[in-house]
């Protein structure tokens, strides 16, 4: 055909062209060089932080995307050049004169530019696939290879190279069309490729095409018609131009087929575009509709099911379902509510053998019984039902935005998936309600909705022939049906059908297993020596474990389960168990992706490496840390297992870390979904309340104590998330901010928080670990059993001696925060004929007029971590009230001298929230006071003759007008920070150019310990303190130091070298010496006269450090603070004027 | 008639009416358009070759109608445009192949024949692996006219061809020319160079300011500028004056004096005019200077 034959003829020559040009011969190599040390870094090399070798579409998804971004790039400078060259070679006219029609010539133009990428993809990838054959055999995924091909770089290359075609045509500029298009790309790359769900992404750079091993996309009809999209507009552009094409058309009327057939594939185009976004809103109308139902029928009557059978059968991808209940009512009535699963049909509904009528609204399904059942009676119900899941009734509490942000790992984007019912594979968790559950789901007006029960279940399934199904319970198989029976009652059930396998091992009555896919068994190769040792180390992580949990496992069996890298849960504010845990099991991602301690082919290559180049090898060596240099390859394979499955052991999961402007930074960090302590807490206890559904959260994160203390995120982002929290809590009530989502991930701290206030008093009277034991021995004793808050605390009211119901009442209010201020520790030893102790001392103050209470607590060097002092007899931390302006001066002794006071002010303004006071340098004393909390008088924190101004005191601290700052500066330091709160952290390499607020330890302050810091400079910018002086008279100025960090280190270094530690041969340097001007410039300005002073912080320590001494006749005195300075920064935190 | 355009009239975006109300009747065999710089010739040979569109009129090739029919006549057309420096990064041979496939010879050995037989033809079989943009001026002529002619079109379209060439390239371009217009073949050759006319075509038009000043054969033309053209010894005064009034041809030193050739109606006012047997240049300058209309199509 003369069409074909003429379209290969311009594309031959115009490919010849391309391949001659030397910017596509060094964009070749380039590509080559780049994508071979890719694949060595990544895949070859056996990095054990890689994931790349644990999926095999991995490689292929990545080196597509990055070939299709530089050529979505290259293309733009390309697709346009033979308009231009035709433009410009006399010679051209020639061809034009050919009896060939403009169709032809331009799409053999255009084709010949596209083969060219096309054949060097191809030599790229199929170098890859080479490779990867050789390094992964078997697993090879080679349709991925195609698949990424096709639906990243075909549609990418025919949309960009029709966009610059039409665009050149129609600007005739091949220089503007040049600039319109890289700064499209650019915007559509970094500010609009997740705009209206990823629809701008043409490149496919953020939107998630991610292919698993078990389940391939996460969505392949969605991600086709995105890039089908992108195809037909470029198709559309590429018919377009033929019809703006120059050149005389072969006949007078062929351009009008063209442009029909350009608009028809621009539309359609945008249609699919439209359709992607509609299928998003969608989905979100759809869960605000059901969310909406919910909260109209929150309050129907509801049944708790105290047993529940289901037989299940698998019709290809559909599940036939029969579920036997027995129900009791937890109020009469004869219309109950379940939740079932929408996309699940119900067939009938039958209550004693008689069929019900029901009425059937999306999930939700109101049983008629046709009669009063009174409440606490029991009644059967049976309901049949058929489907496949509808996923969009999970997760409904979760904001849409972070539903549509998808992880990455490097630049691959994983989708999301909740639950998988294909005719291969099933993976069901609670969270679809793939069976019925008692009254509504997620309601955002009532928390009524989220009631967890326990449950008798039980199950039979018969999947599709050579699947395998594992649920709760005991399993036993006969024939082609499975049945499971949980040996207690359970909250919850998950279904996984797969071509599964599993491995197992009995050890002390308690069945472990691992269940992975056929052809997934990535664990035993490189672990082969353990197998005898496996049950000796099960019994020693489980101990493990219970130690650290404080609990024992509950269960009688227990699995890791391989899921789909794409199943995706969400921490909820109501409890800490992720879909991933589910009780009797753990579900992990396919071959532990992006868990990279379960890559233990690569731990074991990389260990055995390091051992090898270290020179040991044989002995046994240590088991912790990293003392592998040693170790035998039975110990190290042990050591990467135990490694590996103590992840279950870590709360906090992810650190986003992100620098943004002027040196401020924001940290975000994921609750751990692999957490074990579900498995020993939340599946096993449950405190429920109708008003407080968080109660079960509370009691939770109250009883494993909470921790605040990332001083490192805290350093980061100027504030700790309680400190956050509290600050939020003051204008909002705890109960609107448990609904809010823009703050969900301080729910943790909001819960905290509250659980602490309100087992203060408690606390205070029994000591915190009585209380926190006896709380415990109640929650223990209803043990897979339901237990209501409302009664928790009542028991709890009558073994203290608290009402604890009564503080309930003020969740309702937005919070009162105390304010504390303290005063400077002092250690005294003191030596009887007795004995000899160390009697500490601080004087703290509750400075506001609301109550509170503080945690105060002191910290040895022998200390355990258990909170009793070295004999076992004393705790070391304790709750302390403070009425309204109460001052306390706390005395209390020890066998051994303190390090650090440590006072965490609970529910206060105080920053930071929690102080750790240096106990300084001990005194020695003579008279013992006796341990206890004396109120004293308010004066007793105030020195006589002392002035301090603060930079905390507006009126007589003032700051320079900010530098202006370049648009550059501004775009390239884009502000990541909450603009909610005043104050930011920083760090010292990269200091804020402004003077920007700060909190911290360190730094001087009553309540709120804070300086403002900034990047050093030419002196242009200062803060000033207007000291108003007691008089004429000679005094003291001091200034309160703050060292930097960078400063504090190298003279930690400096100081353990000198004592012969780390550090060696630096010890000699003395700190910074040698190094000069690492002084602040002080002016203290007086009587018109104006006197420089210099504090060289190298011999300055932390605290208040003395500028000198002055005479004054004036009323006031400024000292001013410039930033010039050889050092990186400069604070300015507070200033000291002592009259002599 | 191998080529007949009706009534026209190609008018610029600009308003430039290149060519007015231009009818023509072309047989085959080689024809020249004559005309100075700015005529409206390769606006008209660009119209030919469907390059451009006209504003009115029609045109015939071959029995083809060039405005609705273009891709037949592309299908019989070879063309050489005025400037043909400018290549694309082929080789020789590849640039011939690249036209001699969208000419539709698809069949691969044939092609590969023909183009070595071409190559021979002009002269570039041993520079056939060559880049194109590395041959010399009169080779890349030479290369124009292969790639023009590779096909076997039945209408050849040249435009200024021997522009800039040496005299030899001149003559060895026009002998090829002739040598294909021998085979029934319509070769239509626009030039300013008079010499390449008189040498080669048998028909001709002269064009001037978008109008055809004369169609027919050069002798024809010659017979009208008989009697028009004078030698005579001048003075250096009358040289001056002779000047100012007609064109002169010719201007050679004699002692103080001028021996000079002058297109004029008449010389009898000087007594040692003698009228001189014009050539074709005469009888262009004679042409052009009297802006005739004198010749009708019909």
């Amino acid at each position: 055909m003369q069409l074909i034959k003429n379209i290969l003829s311009v594309s031959k020559y115009e490919s010849k062209l391309l391949l001659r040009s030397w910017f596509f011969k060094v964009f070749s190599v380039l590509a080559f060089l780049f994508f071979g040390l890719i694949t060595f870094i990544q895949f070859l090399s056996e990095n054990p932080e890689s994931s790349m070798d644990t999926i095999p579409s991995l490689m292929p998804y990545m080196v597509s995307l990055m070939l299709n971004l530089a050529q979505a790039i290259i293309t733009v400078f390309l697709a346009s050049e033979y308009l231009k060259r035709d433009k410009e070679l006399d010679t051209s006219e020639v061809f034009y004169v050919r009896p060939l029609s403009n169709a032809e010539y331009l799409f053999g133009k255009m084709w010949g530019t596209i083969r060219v990428f096309f054949g060097l993809d191809f030599i790229i990838m199929g170098t890859m696939l080479v490779i990867s054959y050789f390094k992964l055999g078997a697993a090879t995924d080679y349709m991925s290879y195609l698949w990424y091909f096709l639906i990243l770089i075909v549609p990418t290359l025919i949309f960009i190279t029709g966009l610059s075609t039409v665009l050149m045509m129609t600007l005739k500029s091949q220089a503007l069309t040049f600039v319109i298009l890289l700064g499209y790309i650019g915007i559509t790359l970094f500010y609009a490729s997740d705009v209206l769900y990823y629809l701008f992404d043409y490149i496919g750079f953020s939107f998630p095409m991610f292919k698993s091993t078990i389940t391939g996309f996460a969505a392949l009809p969605q991600l086709l018609n995105h890039r089908m999209a992108y195809l037909l507009i470029g198709l559309g552009c590429i018919m377009g131009s033929i019809a703006l094409f120059g050149r005389l058309a072969n006949s007078h009327r062929s351009k009008y087929p063209w442009i029909v057939l350009s608009i028809v594939c621009i539309l359609a185009g945008i249609g699919a575009g439209f359709k992607h976004v509609n299928d998003y809103l969608q989905k979100n109308n759809y869960q605000k509709s059901i969310i909406a139902l919910n909260n109209k029928h929150v309050n129907d009557p509801k049944m708790v099911i105290d047993s529940c059978f289901l037989d299940i059968q698998q019709q290809e991808a559909n599940l036939n379902v029969k579920v036997s209940m027995i129900c009791v009512p937890l109020k009469t009535a004869s219309k109950y509510t379940f939740t079932l699963n929408p996309g699940m049909e119900v067939n009938s509904i039958l209550s004693e053998g008689k069929k019900l009528s029901f009425e059937r609204t999306e999930h939700l399904i109101i049983v008629d019984f046709g009669k009063q059942i009174a409440e606490g009676d029991t009644t059967s119900l049976q309901i049949n039902y058929e489907g496949i899941v509808d996923e969009r009734i999970c997760y409904l509490d979760i904001p849409e935005e972070l539903q549509v942000t998808n992880d990455k790992v490097l630049l691959m984007k994983i989708d999301k998936r909740y639950a998988y019912q294909t005719a291969n594979y099933v993976l069901l968790t609670p969270e679809t309600y793939w069976y019925p559950k008692p009254g509504v789901c997620y309601s955002d007006e009532s928390p009524d909705w989220q009631q967890n029960y326990f449950t008798h279940y039980s199950m039979r399934v018969k999947p599709n022939q050579g699947l395998t199904v594992f649920s709760q319970g005991k399993r036993e198989v006969q024939d082609s049906v499975t049945y499971f029976k949980p040996d207690q009652p359970i909250q919850s059930l998950s279904l996984c059908i797969g071509e599964y396998e599993y491995k197992s091992v009995n050890v002390d009555s308690t069945e472990y297993a691992i269940w992975y896919l056929k052809g997934h068994d990535f664990f035993s190769a490189p672990l082969d020596s353990i197998a005898d040792t496996i049950p000796s180390l099960i019994r020693d992580m489980r101990t493990d474990f219970e130690v650290n949990l404080q609990l024992p496992y509950p269960f009688q069996r227990f699995a890791l389960v391989e899921v789909p890298a794409q199943f995706e849960t969400y921490s909820r504010a109501w409890t800490q168990a992720q879909e991933t845990v589910q009780p009797e099991m753990i579900f992990l991602p396919e071959k532990g992706f992006r868990l990279n301690r379960f890559n233990f082919a690569n731990q074991m290559k990389w260990r055995k490496q390091s051992r090898d180049r270290s020179g040991g090898g044989g002995g046994r060596g240590g088991r912790g840390g990293r003392g592998f240099q040693t170790q035998s390859d039975l110990d190290m394979q042990l050591d990467v297992l135990r490694g590996a499955l103590r992840i279950m052991l870590e709360k906090t999961g992810n650190v986003a870390f992100e620098q943004g402007r002027f040196g401020q930074s924001t940290v975000t960090t994921e609750e751990n979904p692999y957490y074990f302590l579900p498995e020993v807490y939340n599946f096993r206890y449950n405190v429920y309340s109708s008003k407080w559904p968080v109660a079960n959260r509370l009691i939770e994160i109250f009883l494993q104590g909470s921790s605040d203390r990332n001083w490192w995120i805290r350093r980061e982002t100027g504030l700790s998330n309680d400190e956050k929290a509290l600050l939020m809590m003051q204008q909002k009530s705890f109960k609107q901010l448990l609904t809010e989502v823009e703050h969900r991930d301080l729910i943790n701290n909001f819960i905290g928080i509250q659980g602490n206030m309100l087992f203060a008093e408690a606390q205070y009277k029994m000591g915190i670990q009585v209380f926190k034991d006896s709380l415990f021995n109640v929650v223990k004793a209803n043990e897979f059993k339901n237990l209501s808050f409302e009664s928790l605390l009542t028991k709890m009211s009558t073994i203290s001696g608290v009402d604890l119901n009564a503080p309930l009442a003020s969740w309702d209010k937005p919070s009162k925060l105390a304010e504390y201020q303290m005063g400077t520790p002092v250690v005294t030893f003191i030596q009887t004929d007795e004995k000899e102790i160390y009697q500490t001392e601080i004087v703290i103050s509750n400075i506001s007029k609301v109550p509170g209470y503080i945690k105060y607590g002191l910290e040895f060097h022998s200390s355990d971590g258990l909170g009793y002092s070295v004999d076992g007899l004393k705790p070391t931390t304790w709750i302390i009230p403070f009425n309204p302006h109460e001052t306390k001066h706390i005395v209390s002794s020890w066998e051994e001298a303190p390090a650090e006071f440590d006072i965490y002010t609970m529910m206060a303004t105080n920053l930071p929230l929690n102080v750790s006071l240096s106990a300084g340098n001990t005194l020695d004393g003579y008279s013992m006071i006796g341990d206890g909390e004396f109120v004293v008088d308010s004066n007793y924190l105030s020195v006589e003759g002392e002035i301090i101004v603060d930079n905390e005191d507006s009126k007589l601290f003032e700051l320079s007008e900010p530098a202006p700052m370049g648009l550059l500066n501004k775009l390239i330091n884009e502000n990541l920070d909450d603009e909610d709160f005043k104050y930011h952290g920083f760090s010292e390499w990269r200091a804020p150019f402004n003077w920007t607020p700060t909190t911290d330890n360190g730094f001087f302050g009553k309540a709120i310990r804070s300086a403002y810091v900034i990047r050093s400079g030419d002196g242009s910018q200062y803060a000033t303190w207007h000291v108003p002086l007691d008089g004429p008279g000679t005094y003291d100025v001091y200034y309160y130091v703050r060292r930097p960090e960078q400063m504090r280190w190298n003279m930690e270094v400096s100081v353990s070298g000198g004592r012969g530690g780390r550090g060696g041969d630096r010890g000699g340097r003395g700190g910074q010496g040698g190094r000069d001007d690492q002084s602040y410039v002080f002016s203290i300005n007086y009587d018109g006269t104006k006197e420089e002073t210099l504090l060289d912080l190298r011999r300055a320590d932390d605290g208040w450090q003395e500028l000198g001494s002055y005479t004054f006749y004036c009323d006031t005195v400024d000292v001013v603070l410039s930033n010039k300075t050889k050092l990186s920064t400069v604070t300015a935190d507070a200033v000291k004027f002592v009259k002599r | 008639m191998s080529i007949i355009i009706k009534n026209l009239n190609k008018i610029y975006p600009n308003g430039n009416h290149a060519l007015k109300d231009i009818n023509l009747e072309i047989p085959s065999g080689m024809f020249g358009l004559l005309g100075p710089n700015g005529a409206g010739k390769s606006t008209l040979m660009r119209i030919l070759v469907a390059l451009m569109e006209p504003t009115s009129g029609d045109i015939e090739i071959y029995g083809y109608n060039l405005l609705k029919q273009r891709k037949e006549v592309r299908q019989i057309l070879g063309y050489l445009p005025q400037d043909f420096r400018f290549f694309a990064k082929y080789k020789v041979n590849e640039f011939l192949d690249y036209a001699a496939r969208l000419s539709g010879m698809n069949n691969s050995r044939q092609r590969r024949e023909a183009i070595n037989n071409m190559l021979e033809q002009v002269g570039l079989y041993e520079v056939r692996e060559r880049y194109a943009s590395k041959l010399s001026g009169g080779m890349k002529r030479r290369l124009g006219i292969a790639q023009a002619l590779i096909h076997n079109p039945k209408v050849i379209i040249v435009d200024e061809p021997t522009t800039g060439l040496d005299p030899e390239e001149r003559i060895r371009f026009r002998n090829l020319l002739s040598s294909v217009s021998a085979n029934d073949t319509t070769i239509i050759l626009s030039t300013h160079i008079v010499g390449d006319i008189s040498s080669s075509c048998s028909n001709m038009a002269l064009m001037n300011h978008g109008q055809v000043s004369f169609v027919g054969s050069p002798e024809e033309m010659l017979k009208r500028a008989e009697g028009k053209v004078w030698r005579l010894r001048v003075t250096n005064e009358q040289y001056q004056e002779i000047n100012k009034k007609h064109p002169v041809i010719s201007t050679i030193p004699a002692g103080i004096d001028w021996e000079i050739q002058v297109v004029a109606d008449s010389m009898s006012q000087y007594g040692n005019a003698e009228p001189y047997t014009p050539t074709l240049e005469h009888a262009y300058v004679y042409f052009m200077e009297n802006q005739l209309d004198l010749w009708m199509n019909d």
